[in-house]
């Protein structure tokens, strides 16, 4: 029934709306393709997108092209992506999916997303940054701002307390290949915002969080990082 | 009785859009506490609540054959205002077999709810309408616990009828405020004579808040004897004063209530609530903008090509660099119409057909310049224009894009860097893009045209096709046409003529309706034009809306930084024939008026327009708004003219309300289009003024400072 109406609804806007010499105008057609595709996602098909993104090698993935490679998993929608860099600015980086959504890296710490629906408009990653970089033991406290487009076009801001407890080494499978990396738990709260917790595997040598899995929005979740081939800057 | 000029269709998409995807929204809902008359309320008495800010409540309600159809308005925190059409069946007299009132309320809560303190609200019912409803209160709610939300208060008027007393007011201001006239008249002039007057009695009542945070249970004392309804006339029996209810809240959109009212009746109501500052979507899903391309720093690779100026030199360059950027972003709706380059500077004038909000069209095309543009181009100035009309110019250093793209505080950062400052004419020096003219768009769909509160028929609609087309002949020149053609509906089934004694400059509505089809909306020729530095200039000639033709000349002094603007407009219009094709009647008149525009910091814009009307009446209209950096808008006019109010007839001076709702907020992606909505109680002849698309205020002031700034964020989206 939920289905039928969502359907329902943005078809019967969509005749309403009529034609015009524009047709790429109308957000509504964009809007009904987007939910039939989203509609013949079921859940089997989401299992079989993620079977068949893990069977894929590192080589396969890599052999694409040099170009600096991510795998992204959507945890609120369940959907995979590979992000390659299209750009770099100073110490970002920024990677864009085949639909044109982009995540921008600090460092391999999340600071900015674009098109993904509850989008992270700007992070302050300095503190973060400056922890990981250390490797250092035990645990240390940081305060991190998340901003978000709000629905009239200003900005929310939300400052959290955060802890960064480093948890030792472990043995962590990124796409078939075994690293062994330092984990970091960034554990953050904050007045009426569900709290949620970052976790960053660092490779002791070079740096390169070669995995992640870091919270994006309060109704965006999170989103899990493998890193193919790390960015270039 | 207004005949519907708006894009209901979009507003309609707009509203099932957001009812049923809001539907699926099972958040835990905030208690909406929706009365049958739409306000903040419990059964058909009010509560000293308020509805969330910006909450804009559509309710349907209604018992024993009487049905309210109310809209309301969070105004301010505090101020609650409503607009009611209510039917009532089996009325049975005046000449009516079924009666139908108009009502306007205001609520307003004096004191917030503290720790032992009530919250407290005052309130008028139904007080410019023709007072069936009229009623005064003062009222107080205390919530005990998390469930329990108590309600006491004390009413005049309607709510003073049932077990009144003398009124406590009178001990205080005498014995005036015992008397209170019945009110029914032409309506539309407040009853303040009175208010707060006459008997007064008590009414309480609460909302238990059961398990399921979605349903609670309502129970009042009402002090409303429905003497009009029981007593004059049987519409139904009052058995009793207390009535019952659930409430039901599907989602943070729409609640439902079931009623047992005065011991005899069932009742039923819905309500859709929207809130301009709530998104419907969380985020937007349009695609990401292109990042920004920093140029080699010193010592870098390739460094030295940001003083290389030689490529000026090449033939033909600002013409290569034009069509670049016509190409990469051209699929975004970017109209690129001259680039200006030299050495160190990039000027370009576009215009935008995508995004609605200007800072994001600003943005995208900041971003793409820093990746088409020679690195020796140390400064970019855009200039956004608007049906041929430059608006706006906005100086950005290139530097300060890469600068700031990542900056947590680079929204705050880039707009400080940004200067904003009056369009720039474009240069004679600039490349144009002559190919873009003329450039034709036009659009197929179906529209409605309604009509509504005649008593006749309270709502008449013509359902058909409309076809709509704009040649742009550039620098400021274009002709614009719409043709409809009905398929079907009943707008041509109004039987009641005017009775107007002012010249029927608007009233004759239903003659249009019955002999205009298929129907010439509008055609004219439109220049836009800039007579001076802070100046905006329009002519516009030809049939330019659906009951005139003739010529309409405006200018308007608009500052880029200034929240005040003020216009002149002339027009020389002829009437329409009712066929609605060429030909013109005999009526002429010029009309026009001098406008005040005021926006105040807090989002409340404020209009006055002085001069003369259609029917040659002579008085000011005034209009305020409640406008949301997203597009919405709320708002309310009253026109006062030198035509008295036995003159005017029925609601003795225009007014009405009006409504713009983006489709852009609807959907969560850009679109240009919104849905305007106006209700006007009563269309008669005094107060009218012409319709003229593309006056200046609204098109020049959404790209000036006092709307960028608020929604720089977008720069960056």
């Amino acid at each position: 029934m939920i289905r039928w109406l969502k359907i329902t609804a943005p078809l019967l806007a969509l005749a309403l709306a009529g034609c015009s010499s524009q047709p790429e105008q109308l957000p509504v057609l964009t809007k009904v393709k987007a939910l039939v595709k989203g509609m013949g996602q079921k859940k089997a098909d989401k299992a079989t997108q993620k079977r068949l993104v893990e069977n894929l090698t590192r080589k396969q993935l890599v052999g694409m092209g040099k170009v600096p490679l991510i795998l992204a998993w959507i945890e609120a929608n369940g959907n995979y992506a590979t992000l390659s860099q299209i750009s770099s600015n100073g110490d970002h980086a920024v990677f864009v999916s085949g639909d044109n959504k982009t995540m921008t890296f600090r460092g391999g710490v999340l600071t900015a997303t674009r098109g993904m629906g509850a989008d992270l408009f700007a992070l302050d990653a300095t503190g973060t940054l400056a922890l990981l970089r250390s490797r250092g033991q035990g645990t240390a406290r940081l305060q991190k701002r998340y901003r978000y487009l709000n629905p009239e076009n200003g900005l929310d801001e939300i400052r959290f307390d955060c802890t960064m407890v480093s948890r030792g080494i472990e043995t962590v499978t990124s796409v078939h290949k075994r690293f062994r990396l330092k984990r970091f738990d960034e554990k953050c709260r904050a007045p009426g915002v569900e709290p949620f917790t970052n976790t960053y595997w660092v490779d002791p040598g070079n740096g390169i969080i070669w995995r992640s899995r870091q919270w994006v929005a309060p109704k965006g979740g999170y989103v899990t990082i493998d890193v193919l081939i790390p960015a270039r800057l | 009785m207004t005949g519907g000029r708006a894009d209901v269709a979009g507003l309609i998409g707009a509203v099932i859009l957001t009812g049923l995807a809001g539907a699926f929204d099972f958040r835990p809902a905030q208690a909406q506490g929706v009365n049958l008359f739409g306000m903040p309320g419990l059964i058909d008495m009010p509560t000293a609540r308020t509805f969330p800010d910006a909450q804009l409540t559509t309710t349907v309600g209604g018992f024993a054959g009487t049905l309210r159809n109310t809209v309301s308005f969070q105004l301010s925190p505090r101020l609650t205002a409503s607009f009611r059409y209510t039917r009532l069946k089996n009325w049975n007299s005046g000449g009516f077999l079924t009666y139908y009132d108009r009502s306007f309320d205001l609520h307003y809560q004096l004191l917030t709810e503290g720790r032992f303190r009530p919250a407290v609200a005052i309130g008028l019912r139904d007080f410019v309408g023709t007072g069936l409803y009229s009623g005064e209160y003062l009222v107080a709610s205390k919530r005990i616990g998390t469930r329990l939300d108590l309600t006491g208060g004390i009413g005049w008027g309607r709510l003073g009828s049932n077990n009144g007393f003398r009124n406590p007011l009178s001990r205080i201001f005498g014995s005036s405020f015992d008397k209170r006239a019945s009110t029914v008249g032409l309506g539309g002039v407040p009853g303040f004579r009175n208010w707060f007057r006459g008997r007064a009695a008590f009414f309480a009542g609460l909302e238990w808040q059961t398990p399921d945070p979605r349903l609670s249970i309502k129970v009042e004392y009402s002090s409303d004897a429905y003497r009009p309804e029981t007593v004059k006339r049987s519409i139904f029996t009052r058995n009793g004063s207390l009535n019952l209810a659930f409430d039901y809240r599907v989602s943070q959109t729409l609640s439902l209530s079931g009623y047992y009212m005065y011991g005899s009746r069932f009742g039923l109501r819905a309500s859709i609530a929207l809130n301009p500052r709530r998104a419907f979507y969380a985020g937007t899903i349009e695609g990401a903008p292109v990042p920004v391309f920093r140029r080699p720093d010193d010592g870098m690779p390739g460094a030295a090509l940001r003083n290389d100026v030689s490529w000026v030199k090449q033939p033909g360059v600002g013409k290569i660099l034009l069509n670049n950027l016509q190409t990469v972003l051209g699929d975004e709706g970017y109209d690129i119409i001259a680039l200006s380059v030299s050495g160190h500077q990039a000027k370009v004038w576009f215009s935008n057909s995508r995004y609605d909000n200007a800072s994001q069209a600003l943005g995208r095309l900041a971003r793409m310049m820093t990746r088409i543009m020679p690195l020796s181009v140390d400064n970019f100035v855009l200039t956004a224009v608007e049906k041929g009309l430059p608006v706006v110019s906005v100086a950005l250093q290139r530097d300060d894009l890469a600068r700031f793209e990542n900056d947590p505080d680079g929204v705050e950062a880039s707009l400080a860097a940004a200067r904003i400052t009056a369009p720039l004419p474009i240069d004679r020096r600039a490349q144009r893009q002559a190919a873009l003219y003329p450039k034709t768009e036009w659009r197929i769909a179906p529209y409605i045209r309604y009509s509504l509160f005649d008593p006749a028929n309270p709502f008449r609609y013509d359902v058909g096709l409309r076809a709509q087309a704009e040649v742009d002949l550039g620098r400021g020149l274009s002709v614009s046409g719409s043709v409809i053609k009905k398929a079907f509906g009943n707008l041509n089934t109004v039987t009641r003529l005017s009775n107007s004694v002012l010249p029927h400059v608007r009233s004759d509505f239903g003659l249009y309706d019955k002999q205009g089809d298929p129907a010439i909306e509008y055609l004219f020729g439109q220049y836009l034009f800039r007579p001076g530095r802070n100046l905006y200039g329009r002519v516009s000639l030809g049939y330019l809306e659906y009951m005139y033709g003739g010529v309409s000349a405006e200018v308007l002094w608009k500052p880029v930084d200034s929240r005040l603007a003020l216009g002149a407009e002339v027009n020389l219009v002829r009437q329409r024939d009712f066929n609605l094709l060429f030909g013109f009647r005999n009526y002429q008149v010029a009309t026009g008026h001098v406008s005040a525009y005021w926006a105040m910091r807090n989002g409340y814009a404020v209009q006055v327009d002085a001069g003369r009307y259609l029917a040659g009446d002579w008085g000011a209209t005034f209009s305020v708004d409640r406008t949301f950096s997203n597009g919405w808008k709320v708002g309310a006019f009253v026109t006062f003219t030198n035509v008295p109010f036995k003159r005017f007839g029925e609601g003795s001076f225009d007014k009405g309300i009006r409504f713009t709702v983006p489709l852009s907020w609807a959907l969560g992606q850009p679109s240009k289009r919104v849905s305007d909505l106006v209700i006007r109680p009563v269309t008669r002849d005094g107060g009218a003024r012409l319709f003229v698309q593309n006056r200046l205020y609204p098109l020049v002031s959404q790209y000036h400072e006092g709307r960028l700034a608020p929604t720089w964020a977008r720069f960056w989206r």
